[in-house]
């Protein structure tokens, strides 16, 4: 078999494509072919930055989720593809309006998603009260269940009384 | 106090002390911090960058006056572009916030271990530095630093993923704690490379003294944390120790074995790098930089005569740099007239001393 491109040597290489179910068939001789570069190599993948990069990360539940292409961060109106284009988050509300998405990304870079160091003073009370009411919350849906009202409306007054301390700005 | 930073080679990771140092110039803990709800710088307009300089400059006024260690505002496009590239080469401040920008901002202490950048990537980047392998020493600063901050600023934080920052590579801690070495017996006996690579399986990244592509000038390199999130800052700071103490073994053997193995070839290789910095009449930045570390590597192993000991070579990586040798001089210079300068300065300052 003659080669297609210079049409003299003959075809050595045998390439066969499939692009978007296309089937395209190429015979070269071995010159042609290398400067054709139809490498028999695997195909770049365009990478111009980082953030192209990081982008990635973020991609998936655009694929996964029309939907979320137009979905808004509440406190600065910036969109999830917004974010996803440029690798970074637009300001702190981003990652609570779009944690269910950010999760899987945080992971792949992490590890996890769970922060375990530093936590700011300020933070730090509220932090602990936080936690004891998502542990009293528990424990009052239990009592309810065992129909220990007694013990229930005890937890429910805590419960307020914590809760006012925070509307307070208390903590 | 600026005009004195951009004017002298010393800072304070030059300073040639703490534990390893021979090795470790120097540690560096890095806090990445935001303020509550307002755009990332990456999202800024000026209004609202301008908005988050004007706090933390009045936040710094107020530390300042209840007799912290006080620390000097610059907005960085009030400063030449030549100081800018200054405080870049002494490690200040990083290579975007150079760049222009109406909004970047840099809070200083006197002797440069606290560099605090205001709308880099992230609204606040804490930096501190100290000389030698102290990576906890560092924390302890960074740390104390950080709790004053946060005293007059809402950080943005989440209980579950902790510190929110710009790019989610930095969330959790957003503590980046690295190490500047020197490891030129690791590069002679070719071992760099595979001790390099297995680091990165370790979770830590290994670049540059300057930045990508800088990898290999002045056998100087930055090690640091890839991950921010589901560690303590102990864990962080811990494991990279261990790492460097590690790397710091393994060069000092290489070192021990050059010596006993080829004398001649190393004290050569030290002596001819003396050589041509005392008489070379063109000198290039890069040129400067692998010459001093075969001659540090030289006074490390001693050598070269006692005048040599006390040198402080760390202060010539700053003495090497294009805008420190341009605002020393006063005037701006091509490249190769730089190099010209560059030559006749270090001819200077190796005029004494010499091989045992």
């Amino acid at each position: 078999m003659q080669c297609e491109r210079c049409k003299k040597k003959t075809a050595s290489v045998h390439i066969t494509q499939f692009i978007n179910g296309k089937k395209n068939e190429k015979h070269l001789c071995e010159e042609c072919a290398r400067e054709e570069k139809l490498n028999l190599e695997f195909p770049k993948i365009p990478l111009h930055n980082l953030n192209e990069f990081l982008g990635a990360f973020f991609n998936q539940p655009l694929i996964a989720n029309e939907q979320v292409i137009d979905d808004v961060c509440p406190n600065c109106k910036s969109s999830y593809s917004e974010i996803a284009e440029q690798g970074r988050m637009a300001c702190s509300e981003c990652y609570r309006h779009f944690s269910s998405y950010l999760e899987p990304a945080l992971r792949k870079i992490h590890g996890t998603n769970l922060h375990r160091g530093k936590i700011p003073r300020q933070m730090g009370a509220s932090f602990r009260i936080n936690r004891e009411l998502d542990d009293l919350k528990l424990k009052l849906r239990q009592a309810v269940e065992k129909e220990e009202y007694e013990k229930a409306a005890e937890i429910r007054d805590r419960i307020k009384e914590l809760e006012s301390k925070i509307d307070k700005g208390e903590v | 106090m600026i005009k004195k930073i951009v004017a002298r080679t010393q800072s304070s990771w030059t300073k040639q002390e703490g534990p390893y140092h021979q090795i470790v110039l120097s540690s560096r803990i890095r806090l990445a911090r935001n303020l509550c709800k307002l755009p990332m710088p990456a999202f800024q307009n000026e209004t609202s960058g301008f908005s988050v300089l004007e706090k933390v400059k009045s936040v710094a006024e107020t530390l300042n006056r209840q007799g912290n260690e006080r620390l000097y505002y610059y907005r960085l496009n009030e400063l030449p572009a030549l100081e800018r590239q200054i405080l870049l080469e002494k490690h200040l401040i990083s290579p975007e916030q150079r760049e222009d920008g109406v909004n970047k901002g840099l809070l200083i202490n006197k002797d440069e271990s606290i560099s605090i950048m205001i709308n880099e990537e992230d609204h606040l980047r804490i930096q501190v530095f100290c000389a030698g392998l102290q990576l906890e020493k560092a924390w302890e600063l960074a740390d104390q630093i950080d709790d004053a901050l946060e005293s007059q600023l809402k950080f943005a934080f989440d209980e579950q993923i902790g510190y929110l920052t710009c790019c989610p590579t930095n969330v959790g801690t957003g503590l980046r704690a690295s190490v500047m070495i020197h490891v030129p017996a690791l590069v002679l006996t070719q071992q760099a490379r595979k001790v390099f690579s297995s680091l990165g399986q370790l979770g830590v990244a290994v670049r540059g003294l300057y930045g990508e592509g800088t990898e290999g000038i002045g056998n100087l390199y930055q090690i640091s944390n890839q991950v921010t999130l589901g560690k303590t800052e102990g864990e962080i700071m811990q494991n990279l120790t261990e790492l460097t103490i590690q790397l710091v073994e393994n060069e000092e053997k290489a070192r021990q074995w050059l010596l006993q193995e080829c004398t001649a070839q190393l004290k050569d290789r030290a002596g001819r790098a003396f050589g041509i910095l005392q008489n070379a009449a063109i000198l290039n930045s890069q040129e400067a930089l692998n010459f001093i570390s075969d001659v540090k590597m030289g006074v490390d192993l001693g050598l070269f005569e006692d005048q040599l000991q006390g040198f402080n070579l760390n202060e010539l990586l700053v003495l090497a740099q294009p805008g420190f040798i341009q605002r020393y001089m006063g005037k701006v210079m091509d490249s190769s007239e730089r190099d010209i300068t560059r030559a006749n300065l270090f001819a200077q300052k190796f005029r004494t001393g010499g091989m045992k």
